[in-house]
C-alpha cells in the first residue's frame, strides 16, 4: 500500500522502474540450468535475449567516497551469461544471472504504455523472487542469500530540443545562469541514514542527456537506492526496496520545481 | 607455497620498499618523506587477482581459491577506508575462499577477517591502550580508518634518525 506521505504525481515523467537484489551463487546451479529458471517465467515472459554480466556491486561507508576508479570488476573465468526474459510487449523483462534477478518496467514505442505503479511491480517482483528461491531450493537446501538490493527510477524530464530547455526550470539543483552547455553529465552521491545516524543505503543521482527509442532527445534523471539488507532473506530485501521507493520519490519531488510538479499533476 | 604468502605491508620509509621502487626518493629529507603517495589500488588489484587464480586445494587440502564476491567485497571495503597516506595491508587467503586483511605496524595492528559480503570480522591492538576490541562489522568501516589512524603515527625512519 502506497504511504500517505509520499509526493503523488497523475502524469509522472518516469520512463522506467527496476527492482533488483544481488545474492550468492546458489549451490548447484550452473548456467546449463538458464533454461529451466525461464521456465519458471516463461507464461508471462515469453522471449528471452543474453547479455554480459552484471559486475558484483557492493555498498560500503567510510571517511572515503567509494570511486569509480576502485569499483573494477575481476574476470576469473567463469563468468555466466545475463538473460531478459521479455514480456510479449516487451515493456517488463526480468534479468537474471547466477547472482543476481532484477525486475524492469519501462516505456516503449510511442511511450504510451502507462507505468504499472509501485505496488503491483513489487507484488510480481516478490512472486519472482519466491519462485526462484524455491526452484534454487530444489537443486540443494538452500536460500536465497541476498547481499545487495536496488531500486532505481529513470525519468525523462523534458523530450525535444534539450538545447533550448533551461533546466532551472524544471530541476531544483541545477542553474547555469546564461551559459547554455551543449550537453549535461552530472551525478552525485548521498549516504542514507537510519533513525540511529548509521549508514543504510546509499542514493546516487544521475542527469544526462540521452536519446529515446522514438528518437527524441531527453533529460534523464535518475534516482537509484542501493545497499545491504537487513538480513539475507526475500522479506528483508522487500523491505529495503519499499524503503529505498519512498527515500526515491521525496528526493524527486525536492530536486524538482514546483512548475514541474503542476506539469505532471502533483496531487 | 609462494604465491599465497603474506602480502608485505607497504613500508612509509625512505629506506622501505617505496624507496626502492621511487627513484630520487631516498635523497630527500627524512621528514619531508613521511607521507608516501602511492597507489594502493594497483597492488591490491594484483593482490586479490592471484588470490582469485589459487587452484583448488591450495594448502594441500580442499581451501578454496578467492571467490568472486568476496573480492569486489574487499575491494569495496577498502575503497572506503584507505588513502595515501595509510599503509597498504597484507592480504592473506583463507582456505573457505575468503581473506584475512591485516595491517601490522610499530605502534599495533588491525587485522579483518571477511567472512562473506556484510559479515567482517574486526580487531584491533594499540600500543598506547589496554583494551583490544574485537567487533563484528557488516558495510560501515569508519572504525577501521580510525584504528588505521592510531597505528599509522609512528615513522621507522624518524624514529632511527632521532635515535
Amino acid at each position: 500500500m502506497r504511504p500517505p506521505d509520499l509526493p503523488d504525481f497523475k502524469h509522472p515523467p518516469v520512463s522506467e522502474v527496476v527492482l533488483g537484489v544481488q545474492f550468492s551463487n546458489p549451490a548447484g546451479y550452473t548456467q546449463i540450468r538458464a533454461g529451466e529458471v525461464w521456465g519458471l517465467f516463461k507464461g508471462s515472459y515469453p522471449q528471452v535475449e543474453e547479455y554480459m554480466p552484471l559486475a558484483p556491486v557492493f555498498e560500503t561507508f567510510g571517511p572515503q567516497a567509494p570511486t569509480m576508479r576502485t569499483q573494477l570488476s575481476f574476470v576469473d573465468g567463469t563468468l555466466h551469461d545475463r538473460y531478459w526474459f521479455l514480456s510479449e510487449e516487451r515493456d517488463e523483462l526480468i534479468q537474471f544471472q547466477q547472482d543476481r534477478l532484477l525486475h524492469n518496467w519501462r516505456k516503449v514505442g510511442d511511450g504510451n504504455n502507462e507505468y504499472p505503479r509501485f505496488e503491483p511491480m513489487y507484488q510480481r517482483f516478490k512472486d519472482e523472487l519466491t519462485a526462484l528461491e524455491r526452484y534454487l531450493a530444489s537443486l540443494e537446501a538452500q536460500t536465497l542469500q541476498i547481499n545487495q538490493c536496488e531500486i532505481s527510477y529513470i525519468n525523462h524530464i523534458f523530450v525535444g530540443q534539450v538545447s533550448s530547455v533551461k533546466l532551472s526550470d524544471w530541476l531544483n539543483f541545477v542553474n547555469f545562469g546564461n551559459i547554455n552547455p551543449e550537453g549535461v553529465n552530472l551525478s552525485f552521491r548521498e549516504t542514507i541514514t537510519n533513525s540511529m545516524g548509521e549508514p543504510s543505503a546509499r542514493l546516487i543521482c544521475e542527469l544526462n542527456e540521452v536519446m529515446r527509442s522514438d528518437g527524441d532527445k531527453a533529460i534523464a534523471l535518475s534516482l537509484t537506492v542501493r545497499g545491504a539488507p537487513k538480513t539475507a532473506s526475500i522479506d528483508s530485501a522487500l523491505q529495503f526496496l519499499a524503503d529505498g521507493r519512498s527515500v526515491i520519490v521525496k528526493r524527486f519531488a525536492e530536486l524538482t520545481t514546483s512548475e514541474a510538479h503542476k506539469i505532471w499533476g502533483r496531487k | 607455497m609462494e604465491s599465497c604468502a603474506a602480502f608485505s605491508s607497504f613500508d612509509t620509509t625512505t629506506t622501505g620498499a617505496a624507496a626502492r621502487r621511487m627513484p630520487g626518493l631516498e635523497r630527500l629529507p627524512l621528514k619531508t618523506a613521511f607521507v608516501i603517495q602511492h597507489d594502493w589500488t594497483e597492488e591490491v588489484l594484483v593482490r586479490l587477482s592471484e588470490l582469485m587464480q589459487l587452484p583448488v586445494g591450495w594448502d594441500g587440502y580442499r581451501a578454496k581459491p578467492l571467490s568472486r564476491e568476496n573480492a569486489v567485497f574487499a575491494l569495496s571495503l577498502l575503497s572506503v577506508v584507505m588513502d595515501q597516506s595509510k599503509p597498504l595491508p597484507s592480504i592473506v587467503p583463507t582456505v573457505s575462499g575468503s581473506v584475512r586483511i591485516e595491517w601490522h605496524t610499530l605502534r599495533g595492528d588491525v587485522e579483518l577477517r571477511v567472512n562473506r559480503p556484510n559479515s567482517v570480522h574486526a580487531w584491533f591492538s594499540c600500543v598506547d591502550e589496554e583494551e583490544e576490541p574485537e567487533v563484528d562489522l557488516t558495510f560501515d568501516f569508519k572504525i577501521v580508518s580510525a584504528w588505521l589512524d592510531e597505528i599509522k603515527g609512528t615513522n621507522v625512519a624518524i624514529e632511527r634518525a632521532a635515535a
